[in-house]
């Protein structure tokens, strides 16, 4: 593993806020084109994000952040990423996810506006994320 | 002139009136520092956002880009974001004169509304209304943002219009605001020649890259925009709320004036009358 001096510093910045905004060892992205994981000293890079979880790898420890697209900018040791929306697993209501997952599957069965069909569908992917960050932490405490 | 009870009657009602602006007052600086605390909230995103462009902006090959390029115009869609309500002074018809005078300039136009007020006044007026978007709450959420920004990208891209207008307001200060149209696509003010940071690398292409930053630019432009008009609509509220009250006391005052000057003449009259009554009494006697 890595283990050098340099830092990456991490922001997360959302049209609510700036989620995050810390340092860490390696960053992992859940890309369109597949993972990637970003040490410090990377060339400038800028990709596009999935719905999928970030990885940030801190000295001993690993946080996940759930991330609902965007895209991710690498200049020297800063990267930003600009979502439309994250949250820390603990943050995720799954009931809410559940719910939100049937009413947009139910909708995008019957509805044929386009326009409403691209809401619905990005409801969807990320109500799926978050169940899939709560299944994967309620089976790492148990 | 009136009588002891109307003037009467007309304070109670004055003061009643009071009250309810003295709330409105009250809901609108509420409202107020919620709006101001979500576009606070939402400046290190845009920031963030317009460096993305730039830096799009320099890159080879991206001015030929859709949402780079210009086309020659036919048509011409219209954002215009007024209030629900009215009572807020002339924030509603400033934008709205802003909006109709910049279209009367020899332009195809295509209306998206948010808010009642704009809705309204353009439905009046037989304009071509093609959406009229109402907020999921009171306040503009970043979905609503989304969701015009959604319908904005798939008409501009199937060629429907060729230029896409924002008519909003600006903050200036507490008491100044500003009615502004301004065009978000395509994305101008690209600076090829003066850039100097070269091109990185986009993964997994610049086109792709932009497909999907365009939507999201798009929505935190919107979003800004929703979230400065409503903080100039609350402050405007606010000011005229106050204005209204202020009115409410002195007209209060004038009336409590009146009614004790005739309540004092009449009793006057009264003594006056007893007084009089009394010395023909005695006289009479």
């Amino acid at each position: 593993m890595y283990k050098g001096k340099q830092k990456l510093q991490v922001k997360v910045v959302t049209p609510r806020g700036t989620k995050v905004d810390e340092r860490a060892d390696m960053v992992i992205l859940r890309c369109t084109t597949g993972d990637m994981g970003i040490l410090p000293g990377h060339q400038p890079f800028s990709m596009l994000l999935d719905y999928g979880v970030l990885r940030m790898v801190q000295q001993d420890r690993e946080r996940i952040l759930a991330v609902y697209g965007g895209i991710a900018q690498v200049k020297g040791d800063q990267i930003t990423i600009l979502t439309d929306g994250a949250d820390w697993p603990e943050e995720i209501d799954p009931v809410r996810a559940e719910a939100d997952r049937s009413a947009a599957e139910r909708r995008l069965a019957e509805s044929g506006d386009r326009v409403a069909a691209q809401q619905d569908r990005a409801l969807l992917d990320r109500a799926r994320l978050q169940l899939s960050v709560r299944a994967d932490q309620g089976k790492s405490k148990g | 002139m009136p009588s002891m009870k109307t003037v009467k009657r007309r304070a109670n009602a004055v003061g009643a009136m009071q009250q309810v602006v003295k709330a409105m007052d009250m809901v609108a600086t509420v409202k107020l520092r919620k709006v101001k605390a979500q576009h606070e909230a939402l400046l290190p995103f845009t920031r963030a956002m317009a460096q993305v462009i730039r830096g799009l902006q320099a890159c080879e090959g991206a001015e030929d880009n859709l949402f780079l390029r210009a086309r020659p115009i036919h048509h011409t869609a219209y954002v215009v974001i007024t209030g629900d309500r009215s009572l807020c002074g002339t924030y509603n018809s400033n934008l709205s004169n802003e909006a109709l005078a910049h279209m009367e300039m020899g332009r195809n136009e295509q209306l998206i509304t948010v808010g009642a007020k704009g809705y309204e006044f353009f439905r009046q007026r037989g304009k071509n209304l093609l959406h009229h978007h109402t907020k999921s709450s009171d306040l503009a959420t970043y979905e609503d943002a989304e969701a015009i920004a959604r319908l904005l990208v798939d008409l501009y891209s199937a060629g429907e219009v060729e230029e896409v207008y924002l008519a909003h307001t600006t903050y200036q200060s507490a008491l100044s605001y500003l009615p502004q149209v301004t065009r978000v696509l395509p994305i101008g003010g690209a600076q090829r020649a003066d850039a100097q940071d070269e091109c990185m690398r986009y993964e997994p292409g610049i086109h792709e890259f932009l497909t999907q930053v365009v939507p999201m630019y798009l929505s935190a432009v919107l979003y800004g925009a929703m979230v400065e008009s409503e903080t100039c609509e609350q402050a405007a509220r606010m000011v005229s709320m106050s204005a209204a009250a202020n009115n409410a006391e002195e007209i209060l005052d004038d009336l409590t004036l009146a009614y004790n000057r005739m309540r004092q003449a009449a009793i006057t009259q009264e003594i006056t009358e007893i007084i009089s009554g009394a010395n023909t009494g005695r006289s009479a006697r």
